[in-house]
C-alpha cells in the first residue's frame, strides 16, 4: 500500500522536522490539513469560521442547527432507509440512534457508491479531515463513468440551509454533503451559492469532515489506481522529438541559488501591498541574469513554502531553519512543493488567457498538473490533450460563480480557456513536466483527418506533440498517487509507478548510494561539475551554498569561493560536514581546494559579531569575576561586563537598558553649557560622555544633598547630580565622530545651547574658526546716499547697518582725501546714537527687517511723507488639490502715500493710495524689498 | 585605494592568511594613535555604584582575534560609524540598530564574520 505524503514526510524527516514541514506545507493542498487543524485544535478552527461545534470532534449532531428539517430527513434515510417517521425531533433522534448503531452504520457504507466510498476513503486517509478540493481532484482524477451509480447530478435541495452550486466539482461531493456524510467547515464555502464575491478575494473556508463514527466504519484502503488515457499516439517518429526539456533538478538547485541571493541582500523589501519592491527583484535579476524567466517564481515559492518570515512589517529574511527542514526533504518532494505554490499570477487582461473563467489560479494550476498523470506515455497531439482533459477533468477549475453574488450557469458548451494550454506548453515545460514539440508538415499529414474532424486551427501544417518528461516521474514520485495503463490491459488491482515507465527511478535519488559518488567532479580551480542525472538529495545540499555558473542538460557547474564557504558556515555547517559532502559526492578533492577551504574557514574564526546578547556591566573586574560562576554560557568581556545570550534569573540585576527601544533622553543641559545626568545612562550616552566630556569639578551638585531614587532597586543615582562640560581638546584630537554625535544627540532632553551646538561644530572641524580683525567705519546719517558715489564707494567694504560701512583695509588714508576733495571731513569718533530712522533719502535702503521697515513706516505716516518702494505684491497660489496659499508675485516700484499699517493676524501690512488718489491697497510689509522715506 | 584591495581581495579565489585589505589598514592603524599597544578605550564614566548590576539587553559585540584587526576596523571609513565603542582591545560595542549596517559593511570590506 503506497504511504500518504504524511507518512513519507515522518520517515524521511523524523518525527520533529515533519511536525515543521507540516506547519510549512500546510497551504499547499499537499499536505492533509487534518493533520495541521489537529495541531491547531477543532475548537479553535470551529469557533474561528463560526461554527457550532466547541468539541474536539465534528458531528453531524453539531449541525443539526444549520439543517432545515427536509435535509434532516435525508440523511436519516440514508443512515436509515426504513425510516418512517417525519417531525423533526423524530428524525433528529433517529440520526443519533444510526450514527450509534454499528449495524446501521456498516449496512450504510455498503449501500455506498463506488464514488461515495472513493471520497470517504480519501477523507479517512487525511484523518477525517481536508481541504474538499483534495477530495474534489482525487474523485475526479479517477475514472467512474462506467459506474452508474457514481453519477453525479446537481442536488436541488437545501443542504445547510443553502443552496449548493451546479459546478463540475461541487457535484462529485454535492450528494454526501446533502446526507451529512461530508460535513462542511462553513456553510460560506465556495460550494454554497450564499457566498459574496466580495469574498473572492479571502481564504475560502472549503475544509471538509467526515463524523468520526461513520469514518470508523469506512473501509481503509489504498487509493483507487489511475488510469491513463486512451489518446491516440501521435504519429512522429522518436528521434524528431526534442528532448528540450529542463532537467527536474535545476528546479531545485534554482530555488537554492534564489535563496542565496536573498541571503546575501540581507532579505527582501515589500512594498506596502505586500510585494517584493521592483528594486529588489531589479536587483537579484542583475545579480544572476540567467535566473531571470523564473526569478519572480521562486521568489514567490519562497514565500508560499514558508521560507521566508517577517523581519518587519515591510522586510523579510530568510527563515534559515525551515530552510534546513525543507533540504531534509527529498528531491522529488522539493520539486513537487514548488510546482504546487500557489503563485499569483499578475494579468492585465484576463479575459484573454481565460484567467476570468477560473474559480482560482492555484486550484486550476493543482488540476492541471494533476491530471498529467492521466496522458499516456506515448507522444500525443496537444490539441486531443486539450480537448479530453478540459472535458474530462480540468472543467474543475472553473469559476463558480462570476460577477457580484451571482451563480454562474453556463448555458452552453464551453470551450477550454486559453490559460490551459498556455501553462502547460509554457510554465510545465519549463518545469520539465512535458516536453512540447512541433512536428514538421510530413508527420503530421498523416493525422490530417483528426485534425480536420477537431476543427483544428492549425490543420494539416504544423502540430504540437506532447510528450511526458523527467519531470513527469519526480512529480510523481513526490505524490502517494500509482495509476493503470489501460493500453496495456494489465489487472486493475495492481500498482504501477509511473517512474519506471519514464525514466531511471527516481527513487534511487533518494537514499544515495556508493555509485552516486560521481555525482559531482571537482576541480583545481573551483569549479564544481554536478551530473544531474546522478545528483541525490545530499549531494544537492553540498551544492546548495555554491554558486551556480551554468547549467546545461546534463551538467550543472558549480563555483567554491569562500564566499560559499562563508554561506555554508553560517548556515550551520561545520568544515568537516562541508569537507565530508565534497568527499562523499566526487572521486575526491584536490590538496589545493582543501587547503583553500580550511584558511577561509580559518579566517572566519577571526572576526565574531555576537548579535542580540546581554551585556552584565559591574562595579570591578573582581564583582565580575565572583558572578561568572553564576552564570552559565557567560563569557568575560573587557574589565567589568559579562556578555550571556539572554538575560539571567539567577542575578540581581540593579537597573536595565533595552537597547531594542528609543533611548532615553538622560541629557539636559545648563545654561552655562555642561550638562547634566537627569537618571541612569546607557552606554552609548557613557561611551560619548566618558570619550568626549569631563566631569565639571567647579560646580556642586544641585541635588546632592537629595538624591533621586529613580531606580528600580533603590539604588541612589548619585550620578544623576554629575556635571560634565564637554572635553574640547579630545574632540578636536580625534573628532566628534557623527556616530557618537547622533548618539548623544538621540539622549539630550530639550535642546543644546546655541553656544555649545556652534562650538562643537567648530571643534569637529564643520566650522571655521572664528576671526577677529581691526577695521575702521565710516559713520553717517545717510551714510547709504554718500556710498552711492562712485569715488567714495571703491573705498567701502560691506554695510553694517544703514548708517555705518567698514572702510577696506588700508584705506581709510585714501577715503579721507577723496572727502576732503569733496569738501568734507572725516571725524575720528563714531556717534552711538545715530540711528538708521534719521535717514531721509530717495535712495532706497535695501535688506532692512521687516520690524525696522514696519517701525519707519508708521513713522512716516505720523509724519505726513511719502515713501518709494519696491515691493512684491501678494497673490494667491493654487495647488493642483484646489488648494492656495499667498505667495509673492510681481515686482513694482512705486512712490505710495502710506495711510495704515494693519496686521493681519500676525503679519503686518502697510496700507498706501497712490499720489493720483487711486483706491487704497494694501502691501505686505515683509514683500518690500526697497524702501526710501521722501 | 584601500577599498579598491578589499574588494579584489574578496573576490579572489586563493585567500591568503592575511589579506592585502587588513595589512593595508593595519599599518594606517598603526601609524595613527590608536594601536594596539595602548588601545583607547572609555571608562563608562559615571561607573555602577559597588554591589550594582547593569544589565544591557539587545547589544551586538565585536570579537576579533587580533587586536591589529580591531584597530582596524574603528578607523575603517565604512565600518567605524557603527562602532559604538571599543570595549578591549579585541572587543568592541556595536551601535544600536547598526547591526545589519555593519554586517553588510564588514562584508563589502572582504571579512567573513562568524554570526553568532
Amino acid at each position: 500500500m503506497p504511504k500518504s505524503f504524511f507518512e513519507r514526510l515522518v520517515q524521511e524527516l523524523g518525527e520533529e522536522k515533519a511536525d515543521e514541514m507540516r506547519g510549512l506545507l500546510s497551504n499547499l493542498g499537499m499536505l492533509d490539513s487534518a493533520h495541521s487543524l489537529a495541531d491547531a485544535g477543532l475548537a479553535d478552527a470551529s469557533s474561528a469560521t463560526g461554527q457550532p461545534d466547541g468539541t474536539q470532534d465534528l458531528t453531524i449532531e453539531s449541525y443539526f442547527q444549520l439543517m432545515n428539517v427536509d435535509q434532516l430527513r435525508l440523511i436519516a434515510k440514508r443512515l436509515n432507509p426504513a425510516l418512517n417517521v417525519s417531525d423533526r425531533n423524530s428524525v433528529e433522534r433517529d440520526i443519533r440512534k444510526s450514527l450509534n448503531s454499528p449495524k446501521r452504520l456498516k449496512a450504510m457504507v455498503a449501500q455506498l457508491s463506488s464514488l461515495e466510498l472513493f471520497i470517504l476513503q480519501t477523507s479517512k486517509r487525511y484523518g477525517g479531515s481536508c481541504n474538499g478540493w483534495e477530495l474534489i481532484i482525487q474523485a475526479a482524477l479517477r475514472d467512474f463513468s462506467g459506474d452508474k451509480n457514481s453519477k453525479v447530478t446537481s442536488v436541488s435541495s437545501k443542504v445547510f440551509k443553502e443552496n449548493l452550486v451546479d459546478h463540475p466539482g461541487v457535484n462529485l461531493i454535492a450528494k454526501l454533503l446533502r446526507d451529512g456524510l461530508l460535513l462542511p467547515e462553513s456553510n460560506q464555502a465556495a460550494w454554497f451559492s450564499h457566498y459574496y464575491y466580495y469574498n473572492a478575494d479571502i481564504a475560502h473556508p472549503d475544509e471538509i469532515y467526515v463524523d468520526p463514527r461513520i469514518l470508523a466504519h469506512i473501509p481503509a484502503a489504498a487509493p483507487a489506481p489511475y488510469r491513463r488515457l486512451n489518446l491516440k499516439a501521435a504519429d512522429v517518429d522518436g528521434a524528431t522529438l526534442s528532448g528540450s526539456a529542463q532537467h527536474p533538478v535545476q528546479t531545485v538547485l534554482e530555488l537554492n541559488e534564489v535563496v542565496n541571493l536573498v541571503i546575501d541582500a540581507g532579505g527582501l523589501p515589500l512594498t506596502k501591498s505586500g510585494l517584493v519592491t521592483k528594486t529588489a527583484l531589479k536587483r537579484l535579476r542583475k545579480a544572476r541574469p540567467w535566473l531571470e524567466p523564473r526569478l519572480e517564481l521562486h521568489v514567490d515559492s519562497l514565500f508560499a513554502l514558508g521560507l521566508m518570515q517577517p523581519e518587519s512589517a515591510q522586510h523579510y529574511k530568510v527563515n534559515l531553519s525551515a530552510y534546513t527542514t525543507f533540504q531534509a526533504l527529498s528531491l522529488a518532494t522539493r520539486f513537487r512543493a514548488v510546482l504546487h505554490t500557489n503563485r499569483s499570477e499578475d494579468n492585465e487582461y484576463p479575459w484573454r488567457s481565460g484567467l476570468d473563467q477560473l474559480h482560482s489560479v492555484g486550484l486550476a494550476r493543482r488540476v492541471l498538473t494533476e491530471s498529467l498523470l492521466l496522458l499516456p506515455e506515448h507522444p500525443v497531439y496537444l490539441d486531443d490533450v486539450l480537448d479530453t482533459l478540459w472535458e474530462g477533468i480540468w472543467q474543475i477549475g472553473r469559476a463558480i460563480r462570476r460577477g457580484y453574488g451571482y451563480v454562474r450557469i453556463p448555458k452552453e458548451k464551453e470551450s477550454c480557456p486559453v490559460w490551459f494550454k498556455q501553462t502547460l506548453t509554457d510554465e510545465l515545460a519549463s518545469f520539465g513536466l512535458v516536453a512540447i514539440t512541433q512536428v514538421s508538415a510530413p508527420a503530421a499529414q498523416q493525422s490530417q483527418d483528426s485534425s480536420k474532424k477537431q476543427g483544428d486551427s492549425l490543420g494539416n501544417a504544423n502540430k504540437l506533440v506532447l510528450q511526458l518528461a523527467k519531470g513527469m516521474a519526480w512529480y510523481q514520485a513526490g505524490s502517494d498517487e500509482t495509476y493503470l495503463d489501460v493500453s496495456k490491459d494489465v489487472d486493475v488491482t495492481e500498482d504501477v509507478d509511473v517512474a519506471k515507465g519514464i525514466d531511471r527511478d527516481v527513487g534511487d535519488t533518494l537514499a544515495p548510494s556508493a555509485a552516486h559518488q560521481t555525482a559531482l567532479l571537482i576541480q583545481p580551480n573551483f569549479e564544481v561539475i554536478a551530473y544531474l542525472d546522478q545528483l541525490t538529495a545530499d549531494a544537492v545540499q553540498t551544492l546548495s551554498y555554491m554558486e551556480i555558473k551554468r547549467v546545461d542538460q546534463q551538467i550543472a557547474v558549480f563555483e567554491l569561493s569562500r564566499a560559499s564557504i562563508y554561506r555554508a558556515l553560517e548556515n550551520g555547517n561545520s568544515l568537516a560536514d562541508i569537507l565530508q559532502r565534497l568527499e562523499a559526492n566526487s572521486p575526491g578533492l584536490a590538496a589545493n581546494v582543501r587547503t583553500s577551504l580550511q584558511e577561509w574557514a580559518k579566517k572566519r574564526e577571526r572576526l565574531s559579531l555576537y548579535s542580540d546578547y546581554c551585556l552584565l556591566e559591574f562595579a570591578s573586574a573582581a564583582a565580575r569575576d565572583q558572578a561568572m560562576g553564576k552564570l552559565n554560557n557567560a563569557r568575560a568581556v573587557a574589565a567589568r561586563f559579562i556578555a550571556v545570550p539572554k538575560r539571567p534569573k539567577n542575578l540581581s540585576i540593579s537597573s536595565d537598558h533595552n537597547y531594542k527601544t528609543a533611548p532615553k533622553r538622560v541629557i539636559r543641559f545648563d545654561k552655562d553649557g555642561s550638562f547634566h545626568l537627569l537618571g541612569a545612562s546607557d552606554l552609548a550616552a557613557r561611551a560619548v560622555i566618558s570619550a568626549y566630556a569631563l566631569p565639571k569639578s567647579d560646580t556642586k551638585p544641585k541635588n546632592d544633598t537629595k538624591p533621586k531614587d529613580d531606580t528600580k532597586h533603590g539604588a541612589k543615582t548619585r550620578k544623576a547630580a554629575r556635571h560634565f562640560v564637554f572635553n574640547m581638546k579630545k574632540i578636536q584630537q580625534e573628532g566628534f565622530s557623527d556616530t557618537a554625535h547622533r548618539s548623544f544627540l538621540a539622549r539630550v532632553k530639550g535642546h543644546i545651547p546655541d553656544a555649545q551646538a556652534a562650538l562643537i561644530d567648530i571643534w569637529q572641524g564643520k566650522q571655521k574658526q572664528p576671526s577677529s580683525a581691526s577695521v575702521a567705519i565710516f559713520q553717517h546719517a545717510q551714510a547709504q546716499a554718500l556710498a552711492s558715489h562712485p569715488d567714495i564707494a571703491k573705498h567701502l567694504d560691506a554695510a553694517l547697518n544703514p548708517t555705518s560701512y567698514i572702510i577696506k583695509q588700508g584705506a581709510e588714508e585714501a577715503l579721507r582725501t577723496v572727502l576732503n576733495n569733496l569738501g568734507l571731513s572725516l571725524k575720528t569718533s563714531l556717534d552711538s546714537n545715530l540711528k538708521a530712522d534719521q535717514v531721509t533719502t530717495h535712495n532706497r535702503m535695501v535688506g532692512l527687517p521687516t520690524r525696522k521697515m514696519r517701525e519707519m513706516l508708521e513713522k512716516a505716516i505720523s509724519e505726513g511723507r511719502n515713501v518709494e518702494l519696491k515691493y512684491k505684491e501678494e497673490k494667491y497660489i493654487y495647488d493642483r488639490y484646489g488648494g492656495s496659499k499667498k505667495g509673492a508675485g510681481k515686482t513694482k516700484t512705486q512712490t505710495l502715500i502710506p495711510t495704515d499699517v494693519f496686521y493681519n493676524a500676525s503679519t503686518p501690512y502697510l496700507e498706501v493710495q497712490t499720489l493720483e488718489g487711486t483706491p487704497v491697497k494694501s502691501i505686505r510689509i515683509g514683500y518690500i524689498a526697497e524702501l526710501a522715506v521722501i | 585605494m584601500a577599498k579598491r584591495t578589499a574588494s579584489k581581495t574578496a573576490s579572489s579565489k586563493t585567500a591568503p592568511s592575511k589579506t592585502k585589505a587588513s595589512k593595508a589598514v593595519s599599518s594606517k592603524a598603526s601609524s595613527s594613535k590608536i594601536s594596539s599597544a595602548a588601545v583607547d578605550i572609555p571608562s563608562f564614566e559615571p561607573l555602577p555604584r559597588a554591589g550594582e548590576v547593569i544589565a544591557h539587553e539587545g547589544v551586538s559585540l565585536l570579537e576579533l582575534a587580533d587586536p591589529a584587526d580591531l584597530s582596524a576596523i574603528m578607523v575603517h571609513k565604512k565600518i567605524a560609524p557603527h562602532v559604538l565603542a571599543r570595549l578591549s582591545e579585541t572587543e568592541a560595542l556595536v551601535l544600536p540598530d547598526s547591526r545589519d549596517a555593519l554586517l553588510k559593511a564588514l562584508k563589502q570590506a572582504g571579512y567573513t564574520p562568524k554570526v553568532l
